[in-house]
């Protein structure tokens, strides 16, 4: 039971460290690429990529914390 | 005005970003239906878990399978995300020199390919089919001098870009008849003096 803790902790680490890897390698894209963005360029002419980081890192977060609830109420059963 | 690196990596001193673009969003599509299903099919199961009659999770094979899902899970999340934000690194820059067309991921690739709007021959613009017309978007082949041919595949409103790289490439012939011209005349004017300075001199040396 403890090793699926061990599991479950070390994988939501890496998982959240990808995650950050991922916006610090966007932020740095976004510092060379000073585009300017339109509705003609945005994904269905809203969307961009900041939305998306922002979805991600809720997203991210959100999996984590779903999948320690639902550890613990299938250990509880 | 310098534009040295203004708006992208690259950009020359007297280089102006006409405009950018992306793929369609329908490049998106493969990615975003699997994904909808499977936040879809996760939603559903965490409503009725309680309808299901689970086995303790002190069960080896249980816990096996509850990793392998949460793994499962996970690297859907992060590939669907990855996917997404490749999507909006991928550009094609469309300058008054040039077209660029940037191919970068997060991690794996970075490429860049620049084609020469004074090199372009011509431009074609296929939107065939009836998705392709009710959603504006196409293929736009542009051939360049040594046969060569680009594609630009999945190009939202090709119509616009076609005329707009046929009004660039004009007038970037133009600019290079008018410096070619101005140089010609330089050249000439250059000789006409010449020939006025160094001919006295050289009918000195001739006596």
């Amino acid at each position: 039971m403890s090793t699926l803790w061990t599991i479950t902790a070390i994988y939501h680490l890496i998982s959240i460290l990808v995650m950050l890897l991922c916006v610090l390698r966007l932020f740095g894209y976004t510092r060379r690429y000073k585009l300017v963005e339109n509705k003609h360029t945005l994904l269905f002419g809203f969307i961009s990529v900041t939305h998306v980081v922002a979805i991600y890192i809720f997203t991210i977060f959100l999996f984590t914390v779903t999948s320690i609830i639902l550890l613990h109420y299938l250990s509880t059963q | 005005m310098d534009n040295t690196n203004k708006f992208f990596r690259g950009q020359m001193a007297d280089e102006d970003v006409v405009t950018f673009t992306r793929k369609h969003w329908i490049a998106l599509i493969p990615e975003l239906i699997p994904f909808f299903l499977f936040c879809s099919f996760v939603i559903l199961s965490l409503i009725l878990i309680k309808q299901f009659k689970l086995p303790s999770l002190n069960e080896p094979y249980f816990q096996l399978l509850v990793m392998i899902s949460m793994i499962g899970a996970g690297w859907l999340i992060h590939r669907f995300f990855l996917r997404v934000i490749n999507y909006f690194l991928n550009i094609i820059i469309i300058t008054n020199y040039r077209i660029v067309e940037i191919q970068k991921t997060l991690f794996i690739r970075d490429t860049k390919e620049s084609l020469d709007l004074r090199k372009v021959q011509g431009v074609d613009f296929r939107q065939v089919g009836l998705i392709k017309n009710l959603l504006k978007f196409g293929e736009l082949e542009i051939s360049m001098g040594n046969a060569e041919v680009k594609t630009l595949p999945q190009l939202p409103n090709p119509d616009f870009f076609f005329r707009l790289i046929n009004r660039l490439k004009n007038e970037a012939f133009n600019r290079q008849q008018r410096s070619l011209n101005a140089s010609d005349s330089g050249i000439q004017q250059s000789s006409f003096e010449s020939h006025f300075t160094e001919k006295p001199q050289s009918t000195s040396t001739m006596v």
